[in-house]
């Protein structure tokens, strides 16, 4: 038994176990199993995503100390430290819950490949994967629902089966565009490349996974699906979520985010970042008081993306600018 | 500091899409396992006896005697003069596209194959020139449905089971559809005729008997797990004998009722062998049995073997039992009692190839269009280099291998 076996083969007996409860429906079966799977690693991914959303939050004040300690490389190290100390953040907290997260999911990808066992290696397979005795009964699972067949791809089933590509796709595309924050351009109005490609990533992982839907098997796409959902709820859950940020498309999309405040100012919204601990942050401590700033000759700045929106005359709900370099921008 | 978070961040993604291309990908080519087969083919007054190989989208032809893939002939049925390397055109067929061939070719005229690919392809190929007598690719009209099973030939009709639920019949001349027998699962193994009867299984757990010229259902037998395998018929007990996924091999009257089963440690997926009154079978965790058709399926004997699945027919010849496994070995057994032979120097005849091993035992024996001076056993992995290698029955010892060039 290696590694993968010890995932694997609950998963495989957990599937064949609500196919069997549930009227012997696949489809219903990978549903459950994906919303089962999902409520399990619910902690971990919450972690993840308030992890996720404290280092966005603190992007503001880590780019102001980019800019002041440029070519202080230790010094920017250090200070940078400092601050997720004090906010008590962990850089890296987001990647642990998703590494863990990462072999379920392949698990669960190859459970319902293995439970559905097109092919001959598939289903000699599934010999030994059980973990409840009577399972043997019911294996091959009926693998087909409305018409369709659920271990082969779209192009291979009735042409209403390429709806579940088109929703895989879309569904994607959502929960991508709720993850990912809007491109915003540098201090300087240049755009900011990384999250330029982030932003791209979003319209190309889609249409990848889209094209993938439709060469995968069709219970795969249902679990894509059902998967993406769920992330979509989870992240619309989130206190400060709006879906006109999300629903907002190109330089708008910047303009409908609302200009971060800095969190020593306005505090932390989610996560570890609400504890009280997290505001407290001695007026010396890091280079970010508009006292220090000013005497540094820097005015804090509103990001430049509401300036832009305003050119673009797109609605937003964001504040107006007051810097000065913003207001040139709009000029 | 945040460039080293970001860098690292950057190789996680990268892990990441490895892993995801690595673990999720769709399953690659080999989701079979090479279907192999002793043909002979007559040209003019030359009879070569052959081991035909079918695996992903290629069919390609062994000579059995030195392994080496066999050169085309002319029409004068002499080798084609070698090209500027030295080199003679050999036996070779591709399908055309991702087809992927699960099942035998089986031979239809001396000089025809027919081969029917996972994707309902069927392919007519001439076997002098190894080329498709047909437009290549040419589907079976108005079906649906993978082929994982071979296809049997009765007189004017060939029988295939598809995974659409049902066994078609259809008509040699035009592949036009004769009849179709509906099941509730795939149909992965040949049928069974006897006495103008068909007897066939299906994933569906039931054994069906239709008749053979119009599909009529006689009967269908729930033997409460998946068959994968082509039943067994003994004709000194009169009776048909099935290993099914229920953990079961049973013993079954023509008229469709169990009259003894036996319980068995895992699924049994190959059709069992009968040799003098003892039934020969194996199941998916590596245990071979030995049981009495004579006296209601008693068990004389019972190993554990291998350590991972025996899928293959036994083979049983002598006093031996040659089985392969998906734990990548070989094993010759004492028939007696099932216990691993040894060879002369007291060493344990059992051979590892290094590859999983899911495909059925052949066995070649010396003969006047044979040139070989004693029994091979021949046996197929899942890795293109040792796709097929050749041992000595008696020996062990490795007589040739051939790899999918």
């Amino acid at each position: 038994m290696n590694f993968w076996d010890l995932i694997l083969n609950p998963f495989v007996t957990v599937i064949t176990l609500l196919y069997s409860v549930f009227g012997n429906s696949a489809v219903l079966a990978i549903i459950l199993f994906t919303i089962l799977v999902r409520l399990i690693m619910y902690p971990l991914n919450a972690q993840q995503m308030r992890s996720s959303k404290a280092m966005q939050d603190l992007q503001p004040e880590m780019k102001k100390l980019q800019d002041k300690y440029k070519n202080d490389r230790e010094k920017l190290a250090q200070e940078q430290m400092r601050l997720y100390r004090e906010h008590g953040v962990n850089p890296v907290g987001g990647c642990l819950p998703l590494l863990i997260q990462f072999p379920i999911w392949i698990g669960l990808y190859q459970a319902i490949n293995h439970a559905l066992a097109a092919t001959p290696l598939q289903l000699i397979d599934l010999s030994g994967r059980f973990l409840v005795g009577g399972l043997d009964r019911l294996v091959p699972l009926n693998n087909v629902f409305m018409n369709i067949d659920l271990t082969q791809p779209p192009t291979a089933n009735p042409v209403y089966a390429l709806a579940l590509p088109v929703l895989v796709l879309v569904t994607s595309w959502l929960q991508s565009k709720m993850i990912t924050p809007p491109a915003q351009p540098t201090e300087d109005g240049k755009p900011n490349q990384a999250q330029a490609m982030t932003q791209s990533m979003t319209t190309v992982m889609p249409i990848m996974m889209g094209m993938f839907s439709l060469s995968f098997s069709v219970g795969l796409s249902i679990y894509f699906i059902v998967s993406n959902v769920i992330s979509i709820v989870q992240y619309s859950r989130q206190k400060d979520f709006k879906w006109n940020k999300v629903l907002t498309f190109g330089s708008g999309a910047a303009a409908a985010q609302p200009a971060p405040k800095s969190k020593l100012e306005a505090g932390m919204s989610t996560g570890r970042l609400d504890r009280p601990k997290a505001k407290k942050v001695k007026a010396d401590s890091v280079s970010l008081m508009p006292a220090e700033a000013e005497a540094d000759g820097e005015v804090e700045k509103p990001p430049v993306v509401s300036a832009k929106a305003e050119t673009n005359g797109a609605k937003s709900s964001a504040p107006k600018p007051k810097a000065p370099r913003a207001k040139k921008a709009t000029k | 500091m945040w460039k080293s978070v970001a860098r690292h961040r950057l190789v996680g993604a990268a892990i990441l899409c490895l892993l995801i291309a690595a673990g999720c990908g769709p399953a690659p080519l080999g989701t079979g396992w090479p279907a192999i087969s002793l043909t002979t083919y007559e040209c003019g007054d030359q009879i070569s006896e052959n081991v035909l190989i079918a695996y992903n989208d290629r069919i390609v032809v062994v000579n059995p005697v030195d392994g080496k893939a066999r050169v085309l002939l002319n029409q004068e049925c002499s080798p084609y003069p070698t090209n500027a390397d030295g080199k003679a055109p050999v036996w070779d067929f591709r399908g055309s596209g991702p087809n992927l061939f699960f099942s035998t070719p089986v031979k239809i005229s001396n000089s025809t194959l027919l081969a029917v690919a996972y994707n309902q392809q069927l392919y007519e190929i001439d076997f002098q020139t190894a080329g498709s007598n047909k437009p290549i690719g040419q589907p079976i009209p108005n079906l649906t449905g993978h082929t994982v099973a071979d296809v049997m030939q009765n007189g004017d009709l060939l029988y295939l089971g598809l995974s659409a639920k049902n066994l078609v019949a259809l008509n040699s001349d035009d592949y036009t559809v004769a009849w179709t027998a509906e099941t509730e699962h795939g149909v992965w193994a040949k049928p069974l005729l006897l006495d103008a009867t068909l007897y066939f299984t299906s994933l569906d757990h039931f054994l069906y008997a239709t008749d053979a010229e119009t599909g009529d259902l006689q009967w269908k037998l729930d033997l409460g797990g998946a068959l994968t395998s082509t039943p067994l018929y003994d004709e000194t007990t009169g009776h048909l004998f099935i290993g099914s996924f229920a953990r079961k091999i049973f013993e079954i009257s023509l008229d469709g009722a169990i009259v003894n089963q036996y319980d068995t440690a895992d699924w049994v997926w190959g059709t069992p062998a009968i040799v003098d009154d003892t039934l020969y079978a194996a199941d998916l965790v590596g245990n071979v049995y030995a049981l009495d058709t004579s006296d209601n399926l008693a068990e004389v004997w019972r190993q554990k073997v291998a350590g991972r699945a025996i899928r293959g027919t036994p083979l049983v010849t002598g006093d031996t039992i040659v089985v392969a496994a998906r734990d990548n070995k070989v094993y010759w057994l004492n028939r007696a009692d099932g216990s691993i032979l040894n060879d002369s120097e007291g060493q344990p005849l059992v051979r590892d190839l290094g590859a999983e091993i899911l495909s059925d035992v052949l066995l070649v024996q010396p003969g006047e269009t044979l040139d070989i001076d004693e029994p091979y056993v021949i046996v197929s992995t899942l890795a293109p280099d040792k796709i097929l290698v050749a041992y000595s029955l008696r020996t062990a010892e490795q007589k040739w291998a051939y790899a999918l060039q």
